[in-house]
């Protein structure tokens, strides 16, 4: 018995030095570099770049120091936060060099963009902000049929807002993007489009200020959203002469309608833009938190994307924008480790063209599911959008009357950060329609990115990809902000 | 009789060596314990730097300030805003751990001006392109590890007890084993191995390089993670820790994450 009982011991004074021969090396002492950090940022009420007090010097390394203090106790003197600071910011928030090669448009070979904007922003007290910028924008197009080139300027995000407990009024020119889903979000009723690069950039560069008096008030997990659009102002569309116009001259086609049907466009084909009045008003309701995120819309607005009214008699086109209402739903929850959004909404008064050229309107129901997911959980990204839109008529027209497609992205980063691989995506199921956008960029040079990307259209009249099926483009471009 | 005496002994020797497992792992699990629980404030703000470090190539910094508040439940609230550089500047991370372990994440993206609901599952994920991953930016909970103490080392000019952790839910981290370092005075980690694939070679190591007592509470204000494979290091540093600010609930929420201007007060 007195031998099982000495096992028995042996074995629990056994385990340790079993545990111990398991014990890693040591820290290595190079793994201690020197101290070539720059100087840190000692509190953020100095703006960045200013001087900054001398960097405490750098901390000896804690190997070998003696670390006898007492446990911690709360009694030390008390640090505070800094409070309200006024706030005076100026920088370039964007600028965008590219150059783009059409190997296939008989309008140009060549398509280059110059975009700046800048901004300065001041915040005196907590309650007020004010904000000023401007852009401009410089395309070149050379090498074809239709050789041109513009300059615009335009106003930015120019605004006066007032803070006060869970209210925020904001008034003058704002970008509001409202919706769930990437690239083709329904709730987005009270935007300004930027057409002049079609879809060559991200959403947000899409998307231009205008004016607008909006509402921001939040109560627990809700939020309240209202904007009134007091001035409209349409979409901000190429030149005629620009390939990305959505009416070409060169081929006699218009965006979206039967080619068939507009042979009789040419390059002296008068185009005109109705944009008088008011932009209507739109109120959206979010709530976020558990069990999911959601959102609810109601606006009447008109959409700053033209639809032309034809006259063929006196050889003129007229983007004009009715107005409409529009209901929409949205929700947004993880589950799984996927993240599921979803987008419904109805439309009325959408204008359509009728086989006789004449416009007629009709009711649209939208739906847009979106899964966005890690495979493996690492650095992949997978946003997969499912879209269909409904035109309720039973009228013949030239628009399609049904479009069910799916879109998305697919990026990821690679080389500790310093790559990101990417490609956008868009298909029809029920037309053929397709467009791809692969992209390469360097962003290890902070905080710019150069990139090379290539931007690829295909597809049958009437679908987005059909009318650009000339424009496949490859661009190497310079992206920054400063 | 023979027979019997040496089940008897074998069973005897078995139960000694799972007591002595046992008696391990409860010490491995009080030790984790007293790592998790280390008294850190009711609410912490810091302000802070990412150093992104390659050998051959210019460092790559990134500014930051982050929120901790504990709050009811269990729940812990963290946000972290970037201030550098400028092509991150304004995005922010709003997250809500819950007791469960489970997390709550939302992402806002200025350009968009948008809150987005995210998967904290991305656990693998790198943090902005550094070295972490996005689980290392979550305290997990010691009832989620098998723990079991390997004993003494000497680490960082302190005798450390040496403290194995491996999931009890493989799919649960995207690490198979960590094995840690930890002060038995002050429960402060010194070194942490990360496995992954290679259940005998770590692929991360984290190292603690400076700390620093503030109003009571041990900061750790300069440390490093390293990707063991590449070299590639990102290395963090506290230049300001305040505690116990009595962060209000109000800045843990969507609306907090898309105005800065409602957070930045609270800054350092």
């Amino acid at each position: 018995m007195k031998k099982l009982l000495l096992s028995a011991s042996l074995s629990l004074v056994f385990l340790p030095t079993l545990a111990c021969a398991q014990l890693p090396p040591p820290r290595a002492t190079a793994q201690d570099a020197a101290d070539d950090l720059p100087p840190p940022r000692a509190t953020t009420r100095k703006p960045q770049g200013a001087p900054v007090e001398a960097a405490p010097a750098a901390p000896a390394a804690q190997a070998g120091s003696v670390d006898d203090l007492p446990p911690p106790s709360a009694r030390s003197r008390k640090p505070v936060a800094r409070g309200f600071q006024p706030v005076l910011k100026f920088g370039v928030d964007d600028l965008l060099l590219e150059a783009g090669a059409l190997p296939d448009a008989p309008e140009a070979d060549s398509y280059s963009t110059l975009r700046a904007s800048a901004y300065v922003l001041w915040q005196p007290s907590r309650e007020w902000e004010f904000r000023a910028g401007a852009r401009l924008d410089g395309m070149l197009q050379g090498g074809g049929t239709a050789d041109h080139n513009e300059v615009l300027g335009d106003y930015t995000d120019t605004y006066v807002r007032y803070r006060s407990g869970n209210t925020r009024l904001t008034f003058g020119a704002q970008s509001i993007i409202w919706g769930r889903a990437d690239e083709i979000p329904l709730a987005d009723r009270v935007s300004r489009v930027d057409l002049t690069r079609f879809n060559l950039d991200e959403l947000a560069d899409r998307r231009r200020a205008q004016l607008a008096a909006r509402w921001e008030q939040t109560f627990g997990d809700y939020k309240l959203d209202a904007v009134w659009l007091p001035l409209f102002r349409g979409a901000q569309l190429p030149d005629v002469a620009s390939v990305w116009s959505p009416i070409n001259r060169t081929t006699s086609r218009v965006i979206g309608i039967d080619p068939a049907l507009t042979g009789w466009i040419t390059g002296a084909t008068a185009i005109d833009e109705d944009e008088h009045g008011s932009g209507g008003g739109a109120v959206r309701l979010t709530k976020t938190g558990e069990p999911f995120d959601f959102g609810i819309t109601v606006a009447r607005t008109r959409q700053s994307l033209p639809y032309y009214q034809v006259d063929v008699l006196n050889n003129r086109l007229t983007g004009v924008h009715p107005y409409n209402t529009f209901v929409g739903a949205d929700m947004e929850l993880v589950t799984g480790g996927l993240t599921w959004r979803m987008e419904v909404g109805f439309t009325d008064d959408v204008p359509v063209t009728l086989a006789t050229t004449a416009m007629d309107k009709t009711t649209s129901l939208d739906w847009i599911g979106a899964l966005e997911f890690f495979p493996g959980g690492a650095d992949t990204r997978v946003n997969l959008q499912l879209v269909a839109h409904a035109l309720q008529t039973d009228r013949s027209i030239l628009e399609l009357k049904e479009y069910y497609g799916a879109n998305g992205e697919i990026e990821t980063t690679f080389g500790q950060g310093r790559w990101k691989a990417g490609m956008r995506f868009a298909t029809g199921f029920n037309v053929h329609d397709v467009y791809l956008s692969p992209k390469l960029s360097y962003v290890g040079w902070e905080p710019h990115e150069l990139y090379v990307a290539a931007h690829y259209y295909d597809g049958e009249a009437r679908t987005l990809g059909g009318f650009h099926e000339d424009h496949s483009m490859i661009t190497l471009g310079l992206r920054t902000r400063f | 009789m023979a027979p019997v005496l040496s089940s008897l002994r074998f069973l005897i020797l078995c139960c000694g060596v799972l007591l002595g497992f046992s008696a391990f792992a409860d010490e491995g699990l009080a030790l984790a314990q007293k790592v998790f629980d280390r008294p850190n404030g009711r609410d912490l703000t810091t302000l802070g730097r990412m150093v992104l470090t390659e050998k051959g190539r210019a460092p790559r910094i990134r500014e930051l300030v982050t929120y901790r508040r504990d709050q009811t439940g269990g729940e812990t609230a963290n946000l972290i805003r970037f201030l550098d550089p400028e092509d991150i500047a304004g995005t922010g991370l709003l997250s809500i751990d819950k007791a469960d372990g489970s997390a709550d994440q939302w992402l806002y993206l200025p350009a968009l001006d948008r809150v987005r609901r995210i998967s904290s599952n991305r656990k693998g994920g790198r943090f902005v392109g550094s070295d972490l991953y996005f689980e290392d930016l979550q305290e997990r909970q010691p009832s989620k590890d098998r723990h079991r103490v390997l004993g003494k080392q000497t680490e960082n000019g302190i005798l450390c007890e040496v403290l194995e952790s491996v999931p009890l839910d493989a799919s649960d981290s995207v690490y198979s084993k960590r094995i840690s370092w930890v002060d038995p005075a002050t429960a402060l980690v010194q070194r942490v191995d990360y496995f992954e694939r290679d259940p005998d070679t770590p692929s991360k190591r984290w190292l603690l390089r400076n700390k620093k007592r503030n109003q009571g509470y041990w900061t750790i204000t300069d440390s490093r993670i390293i990707d063991l494979a590449s070299g590639h290091e990102t290395r963090m540093v506290v230049d300001v820790a305040l505690y116990d600010q009595k962060l209000p609930a109000k800045l843990f929420t969507s609306q907090a994450l898309a105005d800065e201007s409602l957070e930045s007060e609270f800054r350092p």
